[in-house]
């Protein structure tokens, strides 16, 4: 089963599709979560995921604004898609009844 | 000035990883400070997970406690041959009886030096500052105490502590065929190693009695796991690369 950090990082890369690479994953996860994510904590993950065979990177274009270097692109590969899948429906299955969860049954 | 510091600090990040974190911390314009702090944080964090494998402890503590020895022995073996010869005329007629015993330390540092580099590179690429840093360590260690003499038609002639460092060159060549994952044809393996084990294994036999196998098993295992990628390399395809 995935980890936490690797579900964020998976559902964001599949979020962003094909603009998902480093800085935009790790934007995104600051943004949503609010909370920080350290650069090498992403990486490592991310390599981590391509290991499992989870995400698949590559090498894209360099830009001006990254002072000429290229991104680290990142697709989730369907390997990828079920574990996050099987992530999300246990942990909603986990929380049903949770008092802070939205959908707990009514008593 | 302080984008080539951290161009510098960056350099301690493969390739890949170099590039794209350059690129996020241009990106999110970040500071001269947090891009040392992220890439020493992203560096320290890779080796640290590198350590979670047996690969880099096996690389290191294995050569350090076999290999090494047996590469200082040997390089200071041959340069006392080599100094002796090198006395002048009087000494050159003893050099076809040395000769053959000459040639097969030489093949053995050869096949010692080479293989050790090249088993510190392959099993453990990430970690091999470490590994080789092992390797070197008893070399270091020694030079400043290092003291040998060879005599010769009465004149005492002091070998130069560099000699502890006789296989350096060799291991280079292994760490290079390492790292980009060059093998010695099989036939080309066995001419390394066979000589190294016919010197090898008597020495010890005579030294260790019956656990003779074991203790010559011990120093050799670079030796074999060349053998072994070697040989599966060949079951493998016929393509193997030339050394």
């Amino acid at each position: 089963m995935l980890g936490e950090f690797e579900y964020l990082i998976l559902t964001v890369a599949a979020t962003l599709d094909e603009d998902a690479y480093g800085a935009a994953i790790r934007a995104q996860i600051e943004q949503k979560t609010g909370r920080r994510c350290s650069i090498g904590a992403l990486y490592t993950t991310i390599e981590r995921l391509e290991t499992k065979g989870l995400l698949k990177t590559w090498m894209g274009d360099a830009t001006p604004q990254r002072g000429g270097r290229a991104k680290r692109m990142v697709r989730v590969t369907p390997k990828g898609t079920h574990a996050a899948k099987e992530f999300y429906e246990a942990i909603t299955k986990v929380s049903i009844g949770a008092a802070w969860a939205s959908h707990r049954p009514r008593s | 000035m302080k984008r080539l510091i951290v161009e510098l600090i960056a350099l301690l990040l493969p390739r890949g990883d170099r590039e794209a974190v350059l690129g996020d911390l241009a990106e999110s314009s970040a500071s001269f400070a947090s891009s040392l702090f992220v890439i020493l944080g992203f560096a320290l964090r890779r080796q640290f997970l590198c350590w979670l494998s047996w690969r880099p402890w096996f690389a290191g503590v294995a050569l350090a406690y076999t290999t090494t020895w047996l590469l200082m022995g040997s390089s200071v073996d041959i340069s006392t041959s080599a100094v002796s010869w090198y006395g002048g005329p009087a000494a050159w007629h003893s050099v076809p009886y040395g000769l053959p015993g000459f040639t097969l330390a030489v093949l053995r540092l050869v096949a010692a030096a080479w293989c050790a580099g090249f088993a510190a590179a392959r099993i453990s690429r990430r970690t091999l500052w470490c590994s080789l840093l092992l390797l070197l360590g008893p070399s270091i260690s020694c030079y400043k105490s290092f003291h040998v003499e060879t005599h010769f038609d009465h004149r005492i002639i002091q070998l130069s502590p560099f000699v502890l460092f006789l296989y350096l060159p060799l291991m280079i060549f292994g760490v290079y065929a390492g790292l980009h994952n060059l093998r010695p044809r099989p036939w080309l393996t066995l001419l390394l190693i066979v000589p190294y084990c016919i010197q090898l294994v008597p020495t010890i036999r005579i030294q260790s009695g019956p656990n003779f196998v074991l203790w010559t098993l011990l120093p050799l295992w670079p030796c074999c796991y060349l053998v072994w990628l070697a040989l599966g390399s060949a079951r493998r395809s016929k393509e193997a690369w030339a050394l």
